[in-house]
């Protein structure tokens, strides 16, 4: 039996392996660096165009005048490619020794057995480890690290790389472009059902790292799946960047569902890019839960591009000491007959400040829409901060925009009442946050779900309202 | 500006300029107004409650069928026990576009405060558009803060029911955006305040129809 404080360390990730590293790039950013890092990875002429092209639009963007402050990320700190192992194993027992006992620590392989259809594990900047369920592969599902699916699907790749979100976007996503490395890369063929969900896990362990991946999902018509994927990151004294940029496309019918919980270590910027196209009928979900890192500033995006295309977002902010969750999310209605949900739920404490940022559009041809925003947020002391920033901007006079937001407190009356029944007050208050989210807990999956609600209880401990 | 107010009650039927009022202790101020597109597009109202036991309430029509309007309403909790109330209304037709951002701020200092802003829109032709932005920044927990926006058209239902009873389509639709746009005005507890109120609106939904 391991002692209890320890199953907790593990539990939140905060263990540091020792680095080691098969090739690591010398820190700071320059136009000899990413040609590096693309003939390190054996990548085609386009790409590294793409690379480069990307680069010059980082340059020339400022940073966003509104949101987190970003100002202290040092570009020239930060090393933006660390290679951990020589290639993706599709056999757990192939994985180094120091990546895969980082990875069983947290209990990675144990799930996939019983629970998951398919996993990646990135360590740094490579995908160490990916396997897809037998009868999955049979069908012509493919989920693979992005380098491997450059290298062996080229045409697929390059009809879909980079079209939802083009690099020239945001400062953030022109970055991710020039120095991109890892993340997962999905295909469901046409009305193929996945019904585990395939999951991917991101971890940082080097001190000044940054992380890049990129994730590419291809839901064909009439598909369905459900992709997870969890970060941590160990408490480093310097600052982690990680710099993600996902693109989903639902073809017509299809249904994806993307579930991300971040518990990156408190000295993570995290700055995601996620985007996806709806065509007609499909529908998108995002579950997106932010409990750690610094900096946060993510608002996942959805495009209905077409009729009947539906968009969801189920967005959960835990903001603590020293962390400011900027976090929502963008609604597009381009089509006609379309239709949109946003739960937002926020919690601050000790001087955390958390912030929707949300934006739903209506264009003028897209008549009949219907949208309902919700954000709650809990501020459980005097010295915590909570912002809510929606737009709504409706161009067509046949459509239905409800938004609605409240901020309060956990009330005396509800601790005293959990009190009155034996409960202690620092346990009342976790009980309170978790009902609060409770909405959102329940669209994930079981053991994602356990999860996020002993990671809320392990935030709350010692906090009393 | 004035900036001295006691329970005090301030229409501005045609708004052309900024103002920013302060309100004091104890005070309680109503502020009524109807934004005008042909006396000015962009307006900046501020108040800030920086009394103890202050109050605003904010009754906003924003009645067009042409032009562009751009209409900012901050209230600013500074102090104990402040209340700040918004109810706003939009109704356009012809080619109106109009923006109404909203900002309910609680300082750290305005403990047991209540911001409360909510801006309903009818859009009532195909070419008048809407952007509401209605914000919300907290910076201490013992408050009640929320905020409400909606956007809506004239429900075919609704004017084919009335049109079954023999009534035009043109006043059909203006029945249907009238009492859209009094929803709050019972609120305004003055008797003859709420006549006058009624009768510039059924002047302004008159014109847009």
């Amino acid at each position: 039996m391991r002692h209890a404080q320890e199953v907790k360390k593990d539990f939140q990730g905060s263990f540091k392996a020792p680095e080691k590293f098969v090739f690591k790039m010398r820190k700071g950013l320059n136009e000899e660096v990413i040609r590096e890092i693309s003939f390190h990875k054996k990548e085609p002429e386009w790409m590294l165009e793409f690379r480069l092209k990307a680069f010059e639009s980082f340059k020339s963007k400022p940073l966003t005048p509104w949101g987190a402050n970003l100002n202290n990320i040092n570009f020239d700190e930060i090393c933006y490619y660390i290679q951990t192992s020589e290639r993706s194993e599709s056999n757990w027992q192939n994985v180094p020794e120091e990546i895969k006992n980082t990875f069983d620590r947290l209990g990675i392989p144990e799930a996939e057995k019983k629970y998951l259809g398919g996993v990646g594990a990135q360590y740094e900047s490579e995908v160490v480890y990916h396997s897809l369920q037998k009868h999955l592969e049979e069908k012509g599902v493919i989920f693979t690290d992005m380098d491997t699916a450059l290298q062996k699907h080229p045409e697929l790749f390059k009809l879909y790389f980079g079209t939802v979100v083009p690099p020239h976007d945001n400062k953030f996503s022109a970055l991710n472009s020039s120095v991109w490395s890892g993340g997962s890369f999905v295909y469901v063929p046409k009305g193929v059902r996945v019904e585990l969900p395939l999951q991917a896990y991101f971890r940082i362990n080097a001190e000044s790292m940054g992380q890049f991946e990129r994730t590419l999902i291809i839901a064909d018509e009439g598909s369905f799946v459900h992709y997870v994927e969890g970060c941590t990151a160990p408490p480093n004294s310097a600052d982690l960047l990680h710099n993600a940029v996902v693109e989903v496309i639902v073809k017509p019918g299809a249904r994806v569902l993307y579930t991300t919980i971040q518990n990156w270590s408190k000295s993570v910027y995290n700055l995601v890019t996620k985007r996806s196209f709806v065509y007609r009928n499909g529908v998108m979900e995002w579950v997106d839960g932010n409990l750690g890192s610094q900096v946060t500033m993510k608002y996942p995006s959805i495009y209905l591009l077409e009729p009947g295309a539906r968009g969801e977002i189920l967005s959960l902010a835990f903001a603590g000491k020293g962390q400011h969750q900027d976090a929502g999310g963008k609604i597009i209605h381009a089509a006609p007959h379309t239709s949109s949900r946003i739960i937002s739920k926020s919690t601050t404490q000790d001087g955390g400040r958390s912030s929707y940022r949300g934006w739903i559009e209506v264009v003028p041809e897209a008549y009949g829409v219907k949208s309902h925003v919700t954000c709650d947020a809990l501020i459980l002391d005097e010295k915590s901060r909570s912002d809510t920033y929606p737009t709504m901007d409706i161009k067509n006079s046949e459509s239905s925009i409800e938004h609605e937001a409240t901020v309060s407190r956990v009330s005396e009356d509800q601790i005293f009442y959990l009190r009155s029944r034996g409960i202690p007050e620092s346990e009342a208050l976790s009980l309170i946050v978790n009902g609060f989210f409770e909405p959102i807990i329940k669209e994930l999956p079981m053991e994602y779900a356990v999860e996020l609600n002993r990671l809320i209880g392990q935030e709350m401990e010692g906090s009393v309202g | 500006m004035n900036s001295q107010t006691n329970n005090k009650i301030i229409l501005r039927e045609s708004l052309s300029s900024s103002e920013e009022i302060n309100i004091g202790d104890n005070e309680e101020l109503v502020y009524i107004f109807f934004t005008d597109s042909e006396k000015g597009s962009e307006y900046f109202l501020e108040f800030v409650l920086t009394g103890i036991n202050s109050s605003v309430k904010i009754f906003g029509f924003n009645i067009d069928s042409k032009g562009i309007t751009s209409t900012n309403i901050k209230v600013i909790h500074q102090n104990k026990n402040t209340t700040g109330y918004s109810w706003i209304k939009s109704v356009l037709g012809g080619d109106a576009k109009s923006s109404i951002k909203g900002m309910v701020k609680i300082e750290k200092t305005a403990i047991n405060a209540n911001g409360y802003f909510t801006h309903n829109s009818l859009l009532i032709s195909n070419l008048s558009q809407v952007v509401s932005t209605p914000s919300l920044e907290i910076e201490t927990n013992d408050v009640k803060a929320s905020h409400a926006s909606t956007t809506g058209h004239l429900d075919n239902d609704i004017l084919f029911y009335l049109k079954c009873r023999g009534i035009e389509e043109q006043e059909a639709k203006r029945l249907v955006a009238t009492s859209f746009a009094f929803e709050y005005v019972a609120k305004i507890s003055d008797d003859n305040l709420q006549e006058r109120i009624i009768g510039i609106l059924n002047d302004r939904i008159e014109k847009i129809i």
